[in-house]
């Protein structure tokens, strides 16, 4: 490209604008084009909810947690309930939309219970006497497992990003959807009968999830 | 002016007639090599500085906190986070360290949980390739603009000055100024302190690039990723800022403008809590709890509500929460020993409660005695029962 530009010069043609400023000016264009491409791409993503992320767990088995009860000694293991539709629900006392949901879970676990659902709530870094408190303050559900989770192993084992996050296991043992934000009755059971009708239900993100405090 | 090249016999002006078609063989060579020279001298540089300055990495387990991204933080990895998540997620890679799994095998495991989202280096491929390929890319069109350009120089030199490159053009019309009667002008002294120019540049590059290596210093526990906290120590020696200049309205409006930022609310909560502005306050205190159980709040709304709605037992019970939640809290002791006291009747849970607060260290002289009359009546009142 420079041989062919000195050519030129050496031929006696008029250099109007000058070989290396057409060089630099092509340079700079191709620079401010890169960057505004570049920012256009990733800046894009600025928006976007990192936790809006759909659940790597959906179609796999459900981890095979062993955790204590919240009332009374015992414990429950996820993986003893397989032949069951499991619904796992991670909450807090502290959490604002668990408060919302909670009737709505309470009512489905009734309405679902004839079905062969069984709904485990597992306390998601809380103290269980305020996890307690909030369930004697908003009443308990008919055959509703409240789960604690020492050192947030279960937790982790789901992927939880924040609560509420619900996860639908199916009879064989397998994640089949995820609720990620507040739940909602008519959710809940929509999910509930495609599950129980043998169909893959969608999993749906309602809105952002609170992060445990201090974090 | 000490040049590091030999003499090319060019200072004095008496410049061999074949310059134009060439220049020296030294001169081209060293400025040739020079611009590699320098780049080497500072990675040597930086390298080095790195080597020493930066803290080693405790172990595989904290190598592997760092590459992961802490679930219920804001972009801060696993090892620098201290929530409760970040925590459990640290002790079970400490565990599958300790059980002999490999790094690939640990970074597998929180993938299938959390998604490809978890690991914090950017996956090469996809729209984030761009990240890992722009800065090389970049590094070879530098290159290649740095190789064109002294080619061309080096071909042009005494061609056509017109069109030469910045530099030369410079160098010839320095030379120029200095030996006006000369065309064309020697190229030896502007070369020279062309040099110079260069090899202070370079100084002062690898002295900075050194320094800034040396200056990285291990985070302190609990400390700040930002490193705010040496500025903080600086401008602010004791209690962080002094809001008191601040008038309300002012307050109000940063509150409104950044509604996540809680000390900010509290503050403004406690202001008006001070004033006996309940309506106000218990709004902002609302509002904190909205976001996170802060024991503060939790406190002061306990208090707030016994003084305006006279519950006892919820004053008592929200108190107790804040209280689970910060257990050595003068503030909120003071508080359910006087709900205790004078709300619930119960003059021996009020004694337990005061007792604890007196043990407390810190308390002010007078503090503790507004503590030990509370609790003389406290224990008349137990004893009349």
């Amino acid at each position: 490209m420079t041989a062919v530009h000195q050519d030129k010069r050496h031929a006696g043609q008029p250099p109007a604008p000058p070989p290396r400023a057409r060089w630099a000016r092509w340079l700079a264009i191709a620079t401010v084009a890169a960057v505004v491409a570049t920012g256009g791409v990733l800046g894009a993503r600025f928006g976007t909810d990192p936790t809006l992320v759909a659940s790597p767990l959906l179609g796999k088995p459900a981890p095979r947690a062993t955790l204590p009860l919240l009332d009374g000694g015992g414990q429950v293991s996820l993986a003893a309930l397989r032949g069951q539709v499991v619904v796992v629900n991670f909450w807090a006392s502290w959490c604002a939309p668990c408060r919302a949901e909670h009737p709505d879970l309470v009512a489905a676990a009734a309405a679902y219970r004839a079905a062969g659902v069984l709904f485990v709530g597992v306390v998601y870094q809380d103290t269980p006497q305020a996890a307690r408190g909030f369930l004697e303050e908003l009443g308990r559900g008919q055959g509703y497992l409240y789960v604690t989770d020492q050192g947030s192993r279960a937790a982790i084992d789901f992927g939880v990003f924040g609560i509420p996050e619900t996860f639908f296991v199916d009879r064989r043992g397998t994640v089949v959807a995820k609720i990620t934000g507040k739940s909602s009755f008519p959710m809940l059971a929509d999910t509930l009968d495609q599950i129980l009708a043998g169909r893959t239900p969608e999993s749906r993100q309602t809105g952002r999830v609170q992060p445990a405090p201090g974090g | 002016m000490p040049s590091p090249l030999p003499p090319s016999g060019l200072a004095g002006g008496h410049r061999p007639p074949t310059q134009a078609s060439g220049g020296p063989p030294v001169r081209s060579a060293a400025r040739r090599w020079l611009p590699a020279l320098a780049l080497v001298v500072l990675a040597a540089v930086v390298v080095a500085g790195l080597a020493q300055g930066r803290p080693a990495l405790r172990d595989r387990a904290e190598a592997l906190a760092a590459r992961l991204r802490c679930p219920d933080c804001q972009s801060i990895s696993v090892a620098e986070s201290d929530s409760q998540t970040a925590r459990a997620i640290r002790a079970e890679i400490g565990q599958q360290v300790a059980a002999g799994r490999s790094d690939q095998q640990v970074l597998d495991y929180f993938v299938a949980r959390y998604g490809r989202w978890v690991l914090l280096d950017p996956p090469p491929r996809g729209a984030t390739l761009l990240l890992w390929v722009l800065p090389v890319a970049a590094l070879a069109a530098g290159v290649g603009v740095l190789v064109g350009y002294r080619r061309r120089a080096e071909s042009g030199t005494g061609d056509q000055p017109g069109t030469e490159a910045e530099a030369e053009v410079e160098a010839q019309t320095l030379a120029g100024a200095d030996d006006p009667g000369e065309p064309p002008a020697p190229p030896g002294r502007s070369g020279r302190r062309a040099l110079a120019g260069v090899l202070v540049g370079v100084v002062a590059l690898a002295v900075t690039a050194f320094g800034v290596t040396r200056a990285l210093v291990p985070r302190p526990a609990g400390g700040y990723v930002t490193g705010i906290e040496a500025a903080q120590a600086s401008q602010a020696p004791a209690g962080g800022r002094d809001l008191s200049k601040v008038s309300d309205a002012e307050l109000e409006a940063v509150v409104a403008a950044n509604p996540e930022v809680l000390d900010m609310r509290l503050a403004l909560a406690h202001r008006y809590f001070d004033r006996q502005d309940y309506r106000k306050a218990l709004e902002h205190y609302k509002a904190v709890l909205d976001q996170q159980p802060h024991p503060e709040a939790l406190a002061h709304v306990g208090w707030i509500t016994y003084g305006t709605l006279d519950r006892a037992d919820l004053a008592a019970e929200l108190l107790q929460r804040s209280l689970e939640r910060q257990p050595g809290d003068p503030e909120a002791l003071w508080f359910l020993g006087n709900v205790q006291l004078h709300g619930l009747k119960d003059a021996k849970a009020a004694a337990a409660t005061l007792t604890r607060l007196r043990d407390l260290p810190g308390l002010s002289g007078a503090q503790r005695r507004q503590v030990d009359g509370l609790l003389r009546t406290a224990r008349a009142a137990e004893g009349r029962r």
